[in-house]
C-alpha cells in the first residue's frame, strides 16, 4: 500500500528539486550585465573581449615614438628628431606616403572592395584614386604586400617577411616603392602608432541590427565567440588583395565605348583622381601631365603603342627605375583599377585629345 | 630721374607686400596655373618660373660664334658656322629651398669686357596665376649679382676693365628684376621684366646704372616641344638708337650696342629640359649680355646656343 505512494512522492519531490534547482540557475544568469555595442569600440578591443590576441602592438619600450611623429612622416616625409631637438631627413626625395596611400576610408562597404565601388566613394568624398591601399584600418589587416607581390616577388626574403610582418611592410615601402632611406626603430613604431589612430571600430562595419545583436549577446552571455568573430570578419577584408594583369594586351577603343558617357565620366574621375595626384605640376614626377589638349594627345599616342611606355604597360606594370633615375611608378593591380577602368581612362583621353568633352 | 626710379622701386615693393599668398606643397595646388614657362630661363632672360623645393637643376649653356659673319660664306666656313670657337660657356646650379624660392650659381666665360665671371642668383615667385583667373598673371623678383674673377692687368695703358683702377669693387655688376607673366591658354605666354643692371665700373661715355625692359614669350607646339622667344629693349639712349659706339678697341671701331633678341626651340623629356636657340647676343648672364650686346643680327652676327638642363630632386 504504502510502496505506489512512496514512488509517486519520490519522483515527485525529484521533479520539484529539478525546478527549483533550473529557476535558480536562471537567476544566476540574469545578474551579468547585458554588453551593447557602442559606435566607438574599436574592433581590435570587441576583439580582445573575444579572446583574440592583439597583433601589431607598438612597442612603446623604445624612446621617441610617437603617434604625432608617425603622422608627420606620413604627411611630411619627415619628423621631429627621436630627441626632439630638430627634424630628420627626408624619408624619400621623390614620394611621400600620401603619393601612393590615402590615409581615410575608401569604402562604403569594407568587405566589397571593388575599384568600381572604390572609384563611386572617392568621387563623392573628393579623394585621389591611388594605387596603394589606404591606411585606414590596416592595422586590422593580418597579411601585407599579398597575391601578385609574393607571387612575382616572393623569392625576394624582405617581400616575403613583409607579408605576415607590418614592420617588415613598412620598410620595404620606405626602401623599394618610395626608394627612400631605410627607417629607424623608433620611426618604424611612430608610424605604427599613427595606424593605431586609424584602426576600425565598430561603425566602421555598418553592422546591421542582428550582427550587433550577436555580438553583443556572446559578449554578454560568454557563449557563441565563434559567430561572434565569423560576423565582424564578414564586414571587413583583413588583407588587401592584389592581383596583376599579367596579360599585356593593349584594348582598342570602340567607337561606341567612345561616345559611351558613363565611360568618360569615369575616365575623367580616374584621370583627375588618379594620374594628376601625381604628375599635375610635377607634384611627384617630372612628366607632366594636364588637362590640355598636349598632354591629352601625348597620353593618346601612348595608348596606340606597345611596349614599356604604352599606356597600358605603364598603368599595369608601373615603370622601371633607371641609372640616375631610382624612382618609378608603381602599377595598379586590379582591385586597384580594373580592366573596364582602364578602358574609361582611354575612352577619356581620346575624347579629350580629339577636343571632344562629352559632358558638355 | 633718380625720383622716377625710387617711385617705380617703391611701387613694386608695394605691389609684394599686397599680394595673394602663394602655393606651398602642402596646399592643394590644382589651382594654380603651372609651367607658365617650361624652364626657369627662356633663352637668355630669366622666366617666372622657380625651381621646386629640395629640387636640384644642372645647367650647362654654350653660346657658339657668329653663324655668318658679314654673311661671308669664307667667314662662315672658317669657323664651320660658329661651332669651332664660343662666345660663352656657361656651368651652373640651381636649387629650390623652397617652391618659390631658388638660388643658384653659375660660372660663365663671359661676352663683354669682364670675364670669367661668378654669377650668384635669388629669384622668388610671390604671385601663381590661377585657372579661375582671380590671379591673372604670375610675378617675380630675381637678383644677380655677377663677379668677375679675371687676372688683373698691371699695365696702365691696357683697357680698364683689366686693371680693375677702383678695386676689387670694380669687377661687380649686379641685376634686379621683376618677372610679370600670364600663360594665356594652353599655348601661349608671354612675360614683360623690368630689369636694373647696375655696373660698378664703365666706360666714360657710359652710364652705371640701365634700366630695361625683357620681353619673352613661348608658343607650346606639343607637349614636349615649345618655341621661345626674348628680346631685351634698353630704356638707354645709346643703347635704344643704336647711337652709343663703344670706343674700346677690343669692340672695334664700329661697334654699336644692339639689342639683344633670341629665337629657339626647347624640349622637356620629363626631367630634362634642351634649348637650342639663335641669338645675336654673346652673353648668357643678363649681367653680361644686356649692357654688352654689340652683335647685329642684319649683319649675320648671330649664334647658335644650347641650354641643357637636368633636374634631380634631393
Amino acid at each position: 500500500m504504502f510502496g505506489g505512494f512512496k514512488k509517486t512522492t519520490l519522483l515527485g519531490s525529484l521533479g520539484l528539486a529539478v525546478v527549483f534547482a533550473s529557476f535558480t540557475l536562471r537567476q544566476d544568469n540574469s545578474s551579468k550585465e547585458q554588453f551593447y555595442l557602442s559606435d566607438d569600440d574599436t574592433v581590435w578591443g570587441i576583439y580582445e573581449k573575444l579572446g583574440k590576441i592583439k597583433m601589431n602592438t607598438v612597442n612603446t619600450s623604445i624612446e621617441g615614438v610617437s603617434a604625432e611623429k608617425g603622422r608627420d612622416i606620413i604627411y611630411n616625409g619627415s619628423s621631429a628628431k627621436q630627441d626632439g631637438n630638430g627634424r630628420t631627413s627626408n624619408q624619400s626625395p621623390y614620394f611621400k606616403c600620401t603619393a601612393c596611400h590615402n590615409v581615410g576610408r575608401e569604402l562604403n562597404d569594407l568587405a566589397d572592395i571593388s575599384s568600381e565601388k572604390r572609384l563611386e566613394y572617392a568621387v563623392e568624398n573628393d579623394l585621389p584614386f591611388l594605387q596603394g591601399t589606404t591606411f585606414h584600418g590596416i592595422v586590422n589587416r593580418k597579411t601585407f604586400y599579398n597575391d601578385g607581390y609574393q607571387k612575382k616577388y616572393g623569392h625576394v626574403p624582405i617581400i616575403k617577411a613583409s607579408n605576415t610582418d607590418i614592420r617588415q611592410a613598412i620598410q620595404l615601402c620606405a626602401t623599394q616603392c618610395a626608394q627612400g632611406r631605410e627607417l629607424e626603430d623608433w620611426e618604424i613604431e611612430s608610424v605604427l602608432a599613427f595606424y593605431w589612430t586609424l584602426e576600425l571600430k565598430v561603425k566602421d562595419l555598418n553592422l546591421d541590427a542582428d550582427g550587433k545583436k550577436a555580438i553583443e549577446d556572446a559578449l554578454t552571455t560568454d557563449k557563441s565567440y565563434a559567430k561572434a568573430i565569423h560576423t565582424i570578419e564578414d564586414h571587413f577584408l583583413d588583407k588587401s588583395p592584389a592581383t596583376f594583369d599579367e596579360e599585356d594586351k593593349k584594348h582598342t577603343v570602340t567607337e561606341a565605348e567612345k561616345k559611351d558617357v558613363k565611360r568618360f565620366k569615369n575616365g575623367k574621375a580616374i584621370y583627375e583622381r588618379s594620374c594628376l595626384h601625381c604628375h599635375e605640376g610635377r607634384r611627384y614626377s617630372f612628366f607632366d601631365l594636364d588637362n590640355s589638349r598636349f598632354s591629352f594627345k601625348n597620353l593618346l599616342s601612348r595608348s596606340h603603342k606597345s611596349g614599356n611606355g604604352s599606356l597600358h604597360h605603364v598603368a599595369r606594370h608601373g615603370t622601371y627605375p633607371l641609372a640616375g633615375k631610382r624612382a618609378y611608378m608603381p602599377l595598379y593591380p586590379l582591385e586597384k583599377m580594373s580592366k573596364s577602368q582602364l578602358v574609361d581612362l582611354q575612352v577619356y583621353i581620346e575624347n579629350m585629345a580629339a577636343g571632344n568633352d562629352l559632358t558638355k | 630721374m633718380r625720383q622716377f626710379y625710387l617711385f617705380v622701386a617703391l611701387t613694386f615693393c608695394c605691389n609684394i607686400a599686397t599680394i595673394a599668398p602663394v602655393f606651398s606643397q602642402d596646399k592643394p595646388q590644382k589651382e594654380y596655373v603651372y609651367q607658365t614657362f617650361k624652364d626657369t630661363r627662356v633663352i637668355n632672360a630669366y622666366s617666372v618660373e622657380t625651381l621646386q623645393k629640395n629640387v636640384l637643376d644642372v645647367r650647362i649653356g654654350h653660346r657658339f660664334g657668329d653663324f655668318f659673319n658679314q654673311w661671308n660664306f669664307e667667314n662662315a666656313w672658317t669657323s664651320f658656322f660658329g661651332f669651332e670657337s664660343a662666345a660663352d660657356v656657361a656651368l651652373g646650379v640651381e636649387y629650390g629651398i623652397t617652391n618659390n624660392l631658388m638660388v643658384g650659381v653659375h660660372r660663365t666665360k663671359g661676352a663683354g669686357p669682364l670675364r670669367s665671371l661668378i654669377t650668384l642668383l635669388a629669384k622668388y615667385k610671390f604671385l601663381a596665376q590661377t585657372k579661375d583667373n582671380s590671379m591673372p598673371i604670375s610675378m617675380a623678383a630675381a637678383a644677380s649679382m655677377s663677379v668677375s674673377t679675371m687676372w688683373a692687368d698691371q699695365n696702365n695703358n691696357s683697357r680698364v676693365y683689366n686693371s680693375f683702377p677702383g678695386g676689387f669693387g670694380n669687377r661687380m655688376v649686379y641685376s634686379a628684376q621683376l618677372h610679370i607673366a600670364r600663360k594665356f591658354g594652353d599655348i601661349f605666354s608671354l612675360q614683360i621684366s623690368p630689369t636694373f643692371i647696375w655696373r660698378n665700373l664703365v666706360d666714360y661715355y657710359d652710364t652705371n646704372f640701365l634700366m630695361t625692359t625683357s620681353i619673352a614669350a613661348k608658343v607650346q607646339v606639343t607637349k614636349v616641344l615649345g618655341i621661345i622667344f626674348d628680346a631685351n629693349i634698353p630704356f638707354n639712349s645709346m643703347r635704344l638708337t643704336s647711337s652709343g659706339k663703344p670706343t674700346d678697341a677690343a669692340f672695334g671701331g664700329d661697334a654699336q650696342y644692339r639689342i639683344p633678341i633670341g629665337i629657339g626651340f626647347e624640349i622637356d623629356t620629363g626631367g630634362h629640359i634642351f634649348q637650342i636657340n639663335l641669338t645675336n647676343s654673346a652673353g648668357i648672364e643678363p649681367t653680361d649680355y644686356i649692357p654688352n650686346t654689340i652683335l647685329d643680327i642684319t649683319k649675320g652676327q648671330f649664334r647658335i646656343g644650347f641650354t641643357i638642363s637636368r633636374s634631380f630632386r634631393m
